[in-house]
């Protein structure tokens, strides 16, 4: 019996079924040689000897891009890293995970001097070429790299790990330092913009406009038309789709370097990119992104840079911001000012004072703590503990300001 | 896994023994048979000497000093490379039949192991349980489950540090083979699969499982790792053929079992005859029911397994009817069965682990490994189906060593009937063949497809041997879903195919029910797909730990169905028709007057509505539609049918002909289903003529109606050609292989109905031969009983041909 007939049978009937390869009508390969020499020919780029094709080109970024990316000029690159910056960028036959999937194109791209990038991409002929396209890839990137991507810490590099060890390649890729550039992107934008792919990210921050562009989602069919018909045009489409995102990479790069500089005027939001210096432990930098952004900055982000103020010990700055936020009501910014009181100042009373408008959690215990030390303090004497009594908190509250001068002239500066 | 020491006699009167002799007493005539299992003493061998220092501290702590014969046993078999089946009964320490080897593997050269479990509430107790035995001895063996609950950040750890990972067969189809990769490290040093509950993986599910397996094979060969298997199975006929089956290598087979058991009684029981004209017993249930009570006044703790969902709801009714009237006092009724949500299941299990219920009653759901503790009485409300079920379900009582009593309640079914008359039969006999079949073509194609997106297909591989995996790659290179290059058949689509697959049914996606009373929106229950059409239609009574609800809309897209609770005083029960059209012949034989054949089917079920039956009366009070599409299968079938001139010669009408067929049918199923070792449930029956133009169903009136395509019915003497004919066909997608050997065996299922319907006590038909009859037989003017035997003599002559022809 004609197995085939009796699938296609048997398959009719089950729902499960009629949901897989129900586009797929039978189909037969065409007899067009797929050869990777007349693929490299249909696309004007050198054929490998193993199955694959590699095109190379050069791109000069502009006059502005004259200087290589430091490591550390974006957060998260671990302190020590250091080697050759690597872009790279693989258009896949899916877009799920699993082994199943492939890359069939990768681009990669590496600087050839400060202004200028050299672009390589490896197309795939058929599948028996990936172990060496892959091995030659690998030789490509060298020892001593520091990888970039675009989602690629979750899609790409997880993928071509995967397929090296299928291959039972040893994965040095996976050892390599590896900037995502989606996180940082994602960090600054994200509630700027509606969305951050690579593709929102081009058109509203590089200027770069695609023209005549072949979505991405239509690369898997455009490989598949290559190994069933021989049909090569589409993946010249894919070609120049996967050269922009590699060099869009590189503008990102530099672009987001600026932002997270806080050096140029953009829409990023300088409130999340302080944060992201303050959690890798760089303050300085954080506060020139929000000294940059102040007037758009809300009121968790003011509090942070009056901590990070105190933290490099710009006192003043510190107490103007806690001031502005004390009046506007955050408690969060009294019960600040309340420590730095008893803790810097010493001003028992004070601290006192104003604990009376913060929250209750925090209230009791320091408040409790302050009537000891103001006790223990009575003998001292302090004029500010003697000139004010129990009972008048509101008043001090409200006269807080004044009381500021004051007790800056009370306590030596640098104490 | 503990030691028990076996029961010594006492002086004090045993409560189940004067249990059993009140019943003996009181219910003389309605106790047909009775068995009496010796208590059997425990056998031991001292552990092993090669065993770990530390496993030995850590049994030691567990109160562990020597083996039972048969965990002795497992381990030699398993220290000399052996792949291994282990079958004996509930509580006789199977786990650590595997446990030692796994543990000693870890613990002396970093070897790992993979345990499945058929469900995630088997494999959390397992780890529990290993977790135990790891901290008695602080062995420093990690243990991790591994499936849907396990969230994303934890499932590295898992895949790189556990030395032993518990998941089930779903997972390893949906998360683990198709990232292989990432699980590199482990398969390197995987030294033992543990597969148990093994006889759940028959069936469709048992198809999947085995090939899931080879597709592990193939990975695991990938990687260079040739682990060993051991497999752990409730009694089957065939364990040792169903693992080889599963693994496609040869199993050696640990059945003798060294644990002790304490005496176990039982009882075959048959309702009471009610009315002896029409044939008609008291139900099984109001036995069950009675029983139960007993049971219960008398302080111990009862199992009532039902055979239905709606069964056990009612029998719960019941018994909280007359033990759990006071709301203000703990409940000591529950009921327990798939749909009902996990917490609420493992607070019931929990609660009956610490004594806490008297009386639970259950579907099949806790015939499975769940830990119970001891309970002291099981009462069967009908014979579950199939013998190994039966001993399954009445192992449940009696675990810890103690005296225990099984009550097997017939019901009016005909094989109840048979097994209450014939006990010889039931008490004798082996229990079942697990049948599977693992080249089952939509099955295997679906495991292929899976296959290739794991690891390209090499022109010398072999998937199974029955079907040329060449022809398979072809088809679906044709399809587009891959591409040959050379000698490699490489994955090429962008689809994921595991996503597609399921391994439980065809079909996919359970339903919800969500509770609007007060306008709140409460999930209650979850209801499997294929159960839904039965028991979700709108206006059915959905019922939930006794309490019902109605359903007021079902969203059958969106899977939800909104219910609300409901006073009324009846509980519902769908009609449904079923259609089959021929689509191919792969046999037949031909007889003067007769013949049979066996081929494919395609078979529609339309739900056509259902009948609300009141509670305790079981009076039919009213119709109601249901508005569901219609269901479709394909599947294998066996049909006979009886050449036209015959059938007019032999009977005066085409309705007597129709009455004829549909009780002829109805006997052929049960013994179908007793000879095949089946469960009813996996062999469907119908009448109809063979291009599906109609079908022939039983009327409220008792009469055969003949009804077209829409349900319409139809005047069988206004039609034109009419050629009946009765089907038998695999009740699953695709078959799983039942129809072939029921082709070949049909003068014994002709021959065996023929007796069933002759030996019956009835005058006219009744339920337990030809189906039940409401009209009388004076009223018709003929006699069902007669009138099917008159078509089973009439297809005996195709028989003994096809036999030849065989």
């Amino acid at each position: 019996m004609n197995l085939a007939a009796k699938l296609d049978r048997l398959q009719r009937h089950s729902p499960a079924g009629q949901r897989r390869d129900s586009d797929s009508a039978p189909m037969r390969a065409s007899t067009a040689t797929c050869s990777v020499e007349r693929l490299a020919v249909s696309l004007g780029a050198s054929p490998d000897s193993g199955g694959f094709v590699i095109q190379e080109r050069t791109f000069a970024l502009d006059g502005r891009h004259d200087v290589l990316p430091e490591p550390a000029a974006l957060p998260r690159l671990p302190a020590d890293a250091n080697g050759d910056w690597v872009y790279i960028d693989t258009e896949t036959t899916g877009l799920s995970s699993g082994v199943g999937n492939l890359a069939f194109m990768i681009g990669v791209a590496r600087y050839s001097d400060n202004k200028t990038l050299s672009v390589r991409q490896y197309l795939l002929g058929e599948f028996g070429g990936e172990a060496a396209m892959l091995c030659d890839l690998v030789d490509w990137i060298g020892d001593r790299a520091i990888l970039v991507s675009y989602n690629g810490k979750c899609f790409d590099l997880p993928l071509l790990t995967t397929r090296l060890r299928l291959h039972r390649m040893t994965d040095r890729l996976s050892s390599f330092p590896h900037l995502d550039l989606m996180y940082a992107v994602r960090r600054a934008y994200r509630r700027i913009w509606p969305d951050c792919r690579l593709q929102t990210v081009e058109r509203r921050r590089l200027n770069v406009r695609r023209i005549g562009d072949l979505p991405g989602a239509a690369a898997p069919a455009a490989w598949q038309a290559w190994l069933r018909s021989g049909i090569s045009a589409p993946l010249g489409g894919v070609l120049r789709h996967n050269h922009q995102d590699v060099v869009s990479l590189a503008l990102l790069h530099h672009a987001l370097i600026d932002d997270y500089a806080g050096t140029v005027a953009t829409d990023a939001d300088h409130g999340a990119i302080g944060h992201a210096w303050v959690a890798t432990g760089q303050h300085q930098r954080a506060i020139r992104v929000w000294e940059r952004g102040l007037n758009r900055l809300g009121c968790t982000d003011r509090l942070a840079l009056a901590a990070a103020y105190r933290r490099v010990g710009r006192w003043n700055d510190a107490l103007n911001l806690w001031h502005e936020l004390h009046e506007a009501g955050v408690t969060a910014a009294t019960l600040e000012l309340s420590k730095y009181y008893e803790h810097r100042a010493r001003n028992y009373p004070l601290a006192l004072a104003l604990l009376a408008t913060c929250e209750p959690s925090e209230r009791e215990t320091r408040a409790a703590r302050l009537r000891a030390k103001l006790r223990s303090n009575r003998n001292l004497s302090f004029d500010l503990a003697d000139s004010i009594r129990g009972g008048e908190c509101d008043e001090i509250a409200g006269t807080v300001r004044d009381r500021q001068t004051a007790a800056e002239h009370a306590i030596a500066p640098g104490l | 896994m503990t030691a028990e020491r076996p029961v010594t006699a006492s002086a004090a009167p045993d409560p189940v023994e004067l249990l059993t002799r009140r019943l003996q007493h009181k219910y003389k005539d309605r106790i047909c048979a009775e068995l009496t299992l010796p208590a059997r003493p425990a056998r031991f061998e001292p552990l092993p000497l090669d065993l770990d220092p530390a496993l030995i501290q850590a049994l030691a702590a567990r109160g562990i000093e020597r083996l039972y014969s048969h965990q002795a046993e497992a381990w030699r078999l398993v220290s000399q490379g052996r792949h291994l089946v282990v079958v004996t009964p509930t509580a006789s320490g199977k786990t650590l039949c595997y446990n030692l080897p796994v543990l000693q593997a870890a613990r002396q050269q970093s070897g790992k192991a993979l345990y499945l479990f058929p469900t995630k509430a088997l494999a959390q107790d397992q780890v529990a349980e290993l977790l135990a035995l790891n901290q008695a001895g602080e062995l420093g063996v990690r243990a991790f489950t591994f499936d849907g609950d396990t969230p994303g950040d934890a499932r590295k750890a898992v895949r790189t540090r556990g030395d032993i990972v518990v998941s089930n067969p779903d997972m390893l189809h949906k998360a683990v083979l198709s990232h292989h990769t990432k699980w590199a490290q482990f398969f390197e040093s995987l030294r033992y699969v543990v597969i148990d509950e093994m006889h759940s993986y028959r069936g469709v599910f048992g198809a999947h499982v085995a090939n899931l397996i080879r597709r592990l094979q193939r990975i695991l060969a990938f990687y260079g790792a040739r682990p060993q298997f051991i497999f752990c199975s409730a009694t089957i006929a065939n364990p040792e053929a169903l693992a080889q089956t599963l693994l496609g290598e040869s199993v050696a087979c640990v059945d003798d079992s060294g644990a002790p058991q304490g005496e176990r009684r039982l009882l075959l029981w048959n309702p009471p005859v009610i009315n002896p004209d029409l044939g008609i017993r008291a139900s099984a249930r109001s036995q069950t029911n009675r029983v139960a009570r007993h049971a219960t006044r008398a302080g111990l703790k009862s199992i009532v397994f039902a055979r239905s969902r709606l069964m056990v709801e009612v029998l719960t009714k019941y018994l909280k009817d007359v033990f759990d009237k006071d709301p203000r006092r703990p409940a000591r009724v529950f009921a327990y069965r798939g749909g009902y949500l996990p917490t609420q299941r493992r607070e019931t299990e929990r609660r009956l682990r610490d004594g806490s219920i008297d009386c639970v009653v259950s579907t099949s759901a806790l015939e499975l490994g769940v830990d119970i503790g001891g309970l002291d009485v099981c009462v069967l409300n009908g014979y579950p189906g199939s013998i190994a079920a039966t001993w399954q379900r009445l192992g449940r009582a009696g675990r810890r060593n103690r005296r225990s009593l099984g009550v097997l309640i017939a019901g009016s079914e005909p094989l109840d009937q048979y097994i209450v008359r014939n006990p010889d039969f039931f008490l004798g006999a082996s229990p079942e063949h697990a049948r599977v079949d693992p080249d089952q073509l939509l099955v295997l194609l679906d495991h292929v497809r899976c296959a290739a997106f794991e690891l390209p297909f090499h022109s010398t591989e072999r998937f199974g041997d029955k079907v040329a995996l060449g022809d398979l790659l072809k088809y679906l290179t044709e399809r587009g879903v891959l591409h040959r290059e050379g000698e490699h058949w490489h994955w090429v689509t962008d689809a994921y195919p595991a996503n597609a697959v399921s391994l439980r049914s065809v079909a996919e996606g359970n339903f919800v029910v969500i509770d609007q009373e007060n306008d709140a929106r409460r999930v209650i229950a979850e209801v499997d797909f294929n159960s839904v059409p039965d028991t979700l239609y709108e206006g059915a009574i959905y019922m939930l730990q006794a309490v019902p609800y109605q359903v007021e809309s079902l969203d059958w897209e969106g899977r939800k169905a909104y219910v609300r609770p409901t006073r009324a005083d009846y509980y519902t029960d769908a009609i449904v028709y079923t259609r089959l059209r021929i689509l191919e012949k792969f046999a037949e034989a031909q007889a003067a007057r007769s013949k049979v054949a066996h081929g494919e089917v395609h078979l529609v079920r339309r739900f056509a509505g259902y009948k609300k039956i009141r509670y305790y009366t079981h009076e039919n009070i009213g119709y109601g539609d249901i508005n569901l599409p219609d269901q479709e299968m394909h599947t294998t079938a066996v049909w006979w049918e009886i050449r036209p001139g015959e059938l007019e010669r032999a009977l005066a009408s085409r309705q007597m002909a129709l009455d004829g067929f549909l009780g002829a049918a109805y006997a052929m199923h049960h013994v179908a289903a007793l000879n095949m070792m089946s469960e009813m449930s996996d062999i469907g029956r119908a009448v109809g003529d063979g291009d599906g133009r109609w079908f022939a169903t039983q009327g409220a009136n008792g009469r055969g109606q003949m009804r077209d395509v829409s349900g319409e019915e139809l005047a069988p003497d206004y039609q034109g050609a009419f050629r009946p004919a009765v089907f038998l066909y695999d009740n699953h997608p695709g078959g799983i292989g039942l129809s072939e050997p029921l082709y070949r065996q049909q003068a014994e299922v002709i021959a065996g109905a023929r007796g069933m319907i002759e030996r019956c006590d009835c005058r006219y038909g009744c339920p337990s031969c030809v189906g039940p009859v409401l009209a009388s037989d004076e009223e018709r003017g003929y006699s069902p009983k007669a009138l099917a035997l008159t078509v089973l003599g009439l297809l005996t002559d195709a028989v003994t041909e096809a036999r030849a022809s065989a």
